[in-house]
């Protein structure tokens, strides 16, 4: 069993947590909008399917609910950690393809890259307060190798790619981060990390 | 001496009002031999007037000084000049002299998060920026995220507010003012909020009024420009009957929660009222909007 | 069995009979009138669905019976429709399906449901028998789901393909237990409670997100409110004492489609002398009854802000 929580520590956590889901809420509004002005803007078809792009973290899981706080928490960070890196990428491109021909998309990529930051710290200050180790950014196995040099359709394509899984992303931290403020049956208080299924 | 005879230092200082300052006027060695004139022939003069010789001291043949003991008395040029034989004036060297404050501790930070369309905000930050420093004074807005430093936000034409464009919610954000002039540097207090609880929404739009089958309720429609992945909102409503100049109000724990439409009653049949909306955030962080625009409606007639 | 569509013509043999074999046709027992034949052969032109039937044929004089048939009249399937929903996120989903016009015979339903490369099994449900339901294995894939449902019977072979997202087919079904009831002191105030639908697994990790409508009956137009969380909402502009309808759907907070309305409920607000209360808590009425015009629950555009439905 954890060690019982302090109340600010709780507190704090559940401020975390709220937070989190409104902000991941926002921002998976923020990328499902995104998507459809890229999609139009890079004259790309909205039902195309994209394989999976390698470097771009899927976020399909399966046994979802037999997960434990600190492995959403893990999953979680390492895939934001990962588009980051991957938005960052995707704006170079955009700003190399276009100039400032199009501000608009450029801005709304800025605007989510910078969600997605703000997401990833949120995540690493959950794993601090549970005084988690927070793998730092160079031990993560599966952080995006260096990008191949793409074609131009080959970078749109892995854009859609991209920004759909950071839609689904955006659901799925939106679920983790309930999970962590379930109540856990037991105590009735939320549980520590380790035991949040 | 067409050729510069000598120089002050420091040159060209900024001073603290109320400090003491001393300057140095320095002649040439060049100029001593040429020119046959000496330290002790130095006049230090502030505009045209001269400066009592008490303040002078010969520090040696080619170096005076004067000292101030408050600032206050001192303006620009201060100059060095030589009482030549022959008694003419010559003007070794001149300084200006720039006496301020060093800027204090910006207070009172208050920032606003404004909606100013259906997808767009802007958050105005407004300070106190303190004592005038009769200096020229940088003021600089400037916010972060633990990992994320954003430009600043430099003032236009004033030096009590900034406006920054762009915003994000549902972080906390530390936001301070920063304000620099050539005498120090000061730092307000940090203001660390999430922009989601310091918004002031736009008002309601598109408000339309309808009357209904009743002669005592005319109902009320309208849009709210604000999207739940940001927030959701309570109202208030207030009416008059047209012509009349007092309000009355719908009990603002009847517009408590979120909604499109108000069916308002209790009204005089067949009377012209004038309807006006505002909103803010459910759970009462943040500002009012402004009144929405004004829309009248007529009740039946009482059948 | 001999399946022949409607509209065809059909000719019958005696069996092996000659074709001027002095013969007897009957159907289902009855006489056929000799105009129906050719010879020995059973002439049926344009055939009907009432022509279905078993179909004898005896010789001329011994009476022994010579051929028989069982004709059965119907048509090819047409394509199928196909419905596939989520309503127990983030179980899993199920799949139903009909024929847009019946066959009048035996029809046999294959369903393949692959995600990805991933054949996954369908399983069928006892009751109804047209539906079938799969398990989630993996959740937030952008993978999509293609169900392919073949319907084959005697004349024809027909299918139909979705292709969707996990997300796109999260319906829930209707809140229940829905209550209204007035708030005693406050003649314009009603109390509204519900439940979230029982088949909703895990309203803790998945909320449900609800709309409320509702109006006076003297009026044809709703009044709309959505909340975004709890399960009851004060509805605080009731006409006074004007008996009001009140339903509510449902929706997962984050992804999918409205549910249909609740069952509509009747309440009035409180007034001065105590009416009898009209508050039936449950009368199943159909909507559409109830509703001056049925109002299909809004589409997923009702989640922006700026569209007001229903008015």
């Amino acid at each position: 069993m954890a060690a019982a929580e302090s109340p600010s520590t709780a507190l704090r956590r559940r401020d975390l947590c709220s937070r989190g889901i409104r902000l991941a809420g926002k921002m998976r509004a923020d990328v499902v909008d995104l998507l459809d002005a890229y999609v139009e803007q890079q004259g790309l078809d909205a039902s195309a399917s994209v394989a999976a792009v390698e470097g771009v973290p899927l976020a399909a899981v399966e046994r979802w609910d037999e997960q434990t706080g600190t492995q959403r928490l893990l999953e979680n960070l390492a895939a934001y950690r990962a588009f980051r890196a991957l938005l960052a990428q995707m704006l170079e491109e955009q700003r190399e393809q276009l100039g400032e021909a199009d501000v608009g998309l450029g801005r709304a990529l800025a605007a989510v890259l910078l969600q997605v930051s703000a997401f990833a710290y949120h995540l690493e200050e959950l794993l601090r307060l549970e005084s988690r180790g927070i793998p730092g950014e160079e031990e993560e196995e599966d952080g995006p190798p260096p990008p191949p040099r793409l074609s131009l359709f080959e970078q749109k394509l892995r854009g859609l790619g991209v920004l759909r899984e950071l839609a689904q992303w955006a659901v799925r931290s939106v679920r983790d981060l309930r999970q962590l403020t379930k109540p856990s049956p037991a105590t009735g208080a939320a549980p520590g990390l380790a035991e949040s299924p | 001496l067409v050729q510069s005879c000598g120089h002050i230092i420091p040159e060209s200082p900024v001073l603290a009002l109320g400090s003491s300052f001393t300057a140095l006027c320095i002649l040439n060695e060049s100029c001593l031999d040429f020119g046959n004139i000496y330290a002790s022939q130095i006049i230090w003069k502030i505009k045209n007037r001269l400066v009592p010789k008490e303040q002078y001291r010969e520090i040696n043949r080619t170096v005076s000084s004067v000292t101030f003991n408050d600032t206050s008395s001192l303006a620009t040029p201060l100059t060095c000049n030589i009482l030549a034989d022959g008694q003419i004036e010559q003007n070794i060297y001149g300084i200006t002299v720039t006496v301020g404050l060093a800027p204090e501790k910006p207070k009172n930070l208050s920032c606003v998060v404004h909606q100013v369309s259906r997808f767009t905000y802007i958050m105005t930050c407004t300070w106190n920026p303190g004592r005038h420093t009769f200096l020229d004074t940088q003021f600089r807005l400037r916010y972060s995220w633990p990992e994320e430093i954003f430009p600043d936000c430099i003032p236009k034409d004033v030096n009590n507010s900034c406006t920054i464009t762009d915003i994000h919610f549902f972080v906390n954000t530390v936001i301070w003012v920063e304000a620099t002039n050539a005498l120090g540097k000061a730092e307000s207090d940090p203001l660390i909020v999430d922009p989601i609880d310091i918004v002031k929404p736009l008002s309601p739009q598109n408000v339309s009024v309808s009357s209904g089958v009743l002669p005592t309720v005319l109902k009320l429609s309208w849009e709210n420009w604000i999207s739940d992945a940001v927030m959701t909102l309570k109202f208030n409503i207030r009416y008059r009957i047209a012509g009349d100049m007092n309000w009355m109000e719908v009990p603002s724990e009847d517009t408590a929660s979120p909604r499109t439409s108000f069916s308002v009653q209790g009204l005089r049949p067949y009377t012209e009222y004038v309807f006006s909306i505002r909103c803010m955030k459910e759970d009462g962080t943040g500002y009012w909007s402004d009144w929405s625009e004004e829309k009248t409606g007529i009740t039946t007639e009482d059948q | 069995i001999q399946y022949e569509r409607v509209g065809a013509d059909v000719t019958m043999k005696c069996g092996s009979m000659d074709w001027d074999a002095a013969v007897t046709w009957t159907v289902n027992g009855t006489d056929i009138d000799e105009s129906h034949l050719n010879g020995s052969y059973l002439v049926l032109k344009n055939v009907g669905l009432s022509q279905s039937g078993q179909y004898s044929c005896y010789e001329g004089s011994s009476w022994h019976l010579k051929y028989q048939t069982y004709l059965r009249v119907g048509t090819p399937p047409k394509e199928p429709v196909l419905m596939c929903r989520s309503n127990n996120y983030p179980k899993g989903f199920y799949c139903s399906w009909h024929l847009p016009t019946p066959t009048y015979i035996n029809n046999t339903f294959n369903i393949s449901v692959i995600h990805g490369t991933k054949d996954m099994v369908c399983e069928r449900d006892a009751i109804p028998k047209n539906r079938c339901h799969i398990r989630y294995l993996q959740l937030f894939s952008t993978v999509k789901y293609k169900v392919t449902l073949t319907v084959t019977n005697a004349l024809g072979k027909n299918f139909t393909t979705l292709t969707f997202d996990e997300f796109a087919i999260v319906k829930p079904d209707p809140p229940e237990s829905v209550v209204a009831k007035p708030v005693p002191n406050n003649p314009r105030r009603l109390e509204v409670s519900w439940q979230n639908p029982s088949s909703w697994p895990d309203p803790e990790s998945f909320p449900l997100k609800f709309f409320l409508r509702y109006r006076p009956l003297i009026l044809d137009q709703w009044q709309h409110v959505e909340l975004s969380d709890g399960t009851s909402h004060t509805i605080t502009d009731a006409y006074a004492g004007k008996e009001y309808i009140i339903q509510v759907a449902a929706k997962d907070s984050d992804i999918g489609t409205w549910s249909d309305w609740s069952v509509a409920v009747h309440a009035t607000p409180w007034t001065e002398e105590p009416k009898h209360l009209t508050t039936e808590a449950q009368i199943t009425e159909t909507t559409s009854a109830s509703t001056s015009s049925f109002m299909a629950p809004p589409t997923t555009k009702i989640c922006d802000k700026g569209a007001v439905v229903g008015s």
